[in-house]
């Protein structure tokens, strides 16, 4: 394992960008901020370290530059509520607590109250910005089965963490949203997924989780040869095509079959829960939840309409 | 290095270490070829030895090795006064002008590595022998270097790339020799031994051992293909013969084809006729609504939704 550099730059790069999607999958048009680039957690399925290709994790100090390329995304653009986070390149808190990168942005956020701010994770230390927080900032969590988290996210939270984490954000009156992303596939991950929407059931409340992405793993065709390298039998277990992406995926049965369980199993807990697919088709979003989401636009429609729901005339 | 240093003499063998391969980076060694021109010829061009009695052979291996077994009792020598590191160079350069196959090109890095060379000296030379400058290939490198001389003879009969020299260093050497005495029975192209190898490793992960009999009992390399396919990709395998059944069942003539994904994840599939007058065109609708009408269209589309109808026959 190579030890990580940090370095810190003041650039004024475009830092805020659309997601990148994928082709002929269907994007919920998040903006993302690409505040570092770099993460220190290393999960055994992230094409982080990959695409980066530097063991230096690059930390932008010129938030005021960043701001205002929100600012002016969120000005010109009135179509939607845009949904803004930092956990593309790296994950939102790993070094927060050390180097409070995200206090400015959760400020500005609060203030403006146009849009949202996202703080995605599998650090689940939050104490240091629990006295910031507002109703704009959206705790998110990584969830896996806790036998995912100790062979293939090693250096992240344990589950139970990460569920107390946003349990604490909830009660500091924020929204928090849930990632079951990548889901995989290996021998008996059915029940182990069962216990884990248990948990989430049991220890959150559901009428504050504003929403759940579901994504099953997919990659890069060279991290195949990765986790064929590395042995990674549970991120093998399953069938594997190439989608039209260019990304190997779960052949297109079994995607069904697991969304549709795990959406039902959600939906069992609390019907009123928003949950949607990260990069799926549209026939697999018919098969596995009943909706016709027919493209981009119409997923973005439901986010501004959940969102509204949620926060009233407040956004 | 002192340019001026070195004469050349006949050298009897047994003032020769002839065993001692420090320097050789040839493989394989026999050369046939050679041989019969040394023994109408004799040795052309001499060796190259450093050191002083028993001298080490920087250059010549393979004239050695043929000068031997014709039986030749002195060798004609070009003698070096130089140090290993000098020594190594000498036996890199004097080659690099042939080029150098796989295991070379892995032997010559193995010894660089040996003799404390920098690393931005080996990536110098890797970026001359056409290898990528990583550290992974330099693992990949000494790795082949160190295997046995079943996995060297078909890296280079074969000219396999790196990655499928890879794929077959990250087997054990017992399952390694396996697969290469089933593969070498037949013949192959090297992207379609790349994906046996890659279906053979995910085998060996998912189910701790490979699948001997499937390979064994397969007739060329499509066939093992076929065979591990059905294993890795079972659902799709099932989909691209029930695609193929139902293709039979619908009848359709060569100016009318149907297309899906090839991996069933596209939606929709096309449907082409190839017509170059309206009667064909007629026609070909014509037999697709005769197909639509038999139920067989619907059958296709299930397919794409990856639905596989059990009870159609």
């Amino acid at each position: 394992m190579t030890l990580q550099r940090i370095e810190f730059v003041k650039t004024e790069i475009e830092a805020v960008r659309d997601c990148p999607g994928t082709k002929n999958h269907i994007c919920c048009g998040y903006k993302t901020i690409d505040l570092i680039e770099g993460c220190l957690l290393s999960c055994s399925y992230c094409i982080l370290k990959h695409y980066i290709q530097s063991d230096t994790i690059k930390i932008n100090l010129n938030i005021d530059h960043v701001i205002s390329q929100v600012d002016s995304i969120i000005e010109n653009d009135k179509s939607h509520i845009w949904r803004f986070g930092t956990g593309e390149l790296s994950d939102s808190l790993v070094f927060d607590r050390r180097y409070r990168l995200n206090k400015p942005l959760i400020d500005y956020f609060g203030e403006k109250k146009k849009a949202l701010f996202e703080l995605k994770s599998k650090w689940a230390q939050i104490d240091h910005l629990i006295p910031f927080l507002n109703r704009f900032t959206i705790i998110s969590f990584s969830l896996a089965p806790q036998s995912i988290i100790d062979k293939e996210e090693k250096r992240s939270s344990p589950l139970y963490k990460r569920l107390k984490a946003a349990k604490k954000a909830q009660d500091r009156g924020c929204f928090v949203g849930l990632h079951l992303d990548p889901i995989i596939i290996y021998e008996g991950f059915e029940k182990d997924y069962y216990y884990l929407i248990e948990d989430i059931g049991r220890i959150l409340d559901l009428d504050r989780v504003i929403w759940i992405s579901m994504g099953l793993l997919r990659f890069q065709p060279k991290m195949l040869d990765i986790f064929i390298k590395e042995k990674r039998k549970n991120l093998l277990y399953g069938e594997f095509v190439k989608g039209e992406d260019g990304k190997y995926r779960y052949i297109k049965a079994e995607r069904i079959r697991v969304y549709k369980m795990l959406y039902d199993l959600l939906k069992n807990k609390n019907d009123s829960l928003f949950i949607y697919l990260c990069m799926e088709r549209q026939d697999v979003w018919r098969e596995s939840t009943g909706l016709e989401i027919e493209d981009n636009e119409a997923l973005i429609g439901l986010f501004d309409k959940r969102i509204r729901y949620l926060y009233g005339g407040e956004l | 290095m002192d340019r001026q240093r070195y004469y050349l003499e006949y050298i009897p063998v047994e003032d020769i270490s002839i065993n001692d391969r420090t320097f050789c980076l040839s493989y394989p060694i026999t050369d046939i070829a050679l041989k019969e021109s040394i023994e109408r010829f004799g040795i052309i061009q001499p060796l190259t030895v450093c050191g002083h009695k028993p001298y080490t052979v920087i250059t010549g291996f393979k004239r050695l090795e043929s000068a031997l077994s014709l039986g030749f009792k002195e060798l004609p020598c070009i003698v070096r006064e130089v140090g290993q590191i000098d020594a190594l160079l000498i036996a890199l350069y004097d080659n690099l002008s042939r080029g150098f196959n796989m295991v070379e090109k892995a032997h010559c890095i193995d010894k660089m590595m040996q003799l404390g060379f920098s690393m931005s000296e080996i990536y110098g030379l890797m970026g001359l022998l056409g290898l990528g400058q990583h550290e992974s290939i330099v693992k990949s490198l000494i790795g082949l270097s160190l295997a046995d001389n079943t996995l060297k003879d078909f890296v280079v009969k074969h000219r396999l790339s790196m990655k499928n020299i890879d794929y077959l260093l990250w087997f054990e050497p017992h399952e390694r020799a396996k697969i290469i005495h089933y593969l070498s029975a037949i013949s192959f192209t090297d992207s379609l031994l790349r994906e046996i190898l890659q279906m053979l490793s995910l085998i060996k992960i998912k189910r701790g051992s490979l699948l001997e009999e499937e390979i064994m009992e397969a007739q060329d390399a499509y066939e093992i293909r076929k065979r591990l396919k059905r294993y890795v990709n079972p659902g799709l395998s099932s989909l691209e013969e029930e695609f193929n059944s139902l293709m039979k069942l619908c009848g359709f003539p060569k100016n009318i084809d149907i297309k899906v994904d090839p991996f069933f994840e596209k939606e929709y599939i096309d449907i082409i006729i190839k017509a170059d007058s309206l009667d064909k065109v007629r026609d070909g609708l014509k037999k697709i609504k005769d197909v639509i009408d038999r139920g067989f269209m619907e059958g296709l589309f299930d397919l794409a939704k990856n639905r596989i109808c059990k009870d159609r026959d």
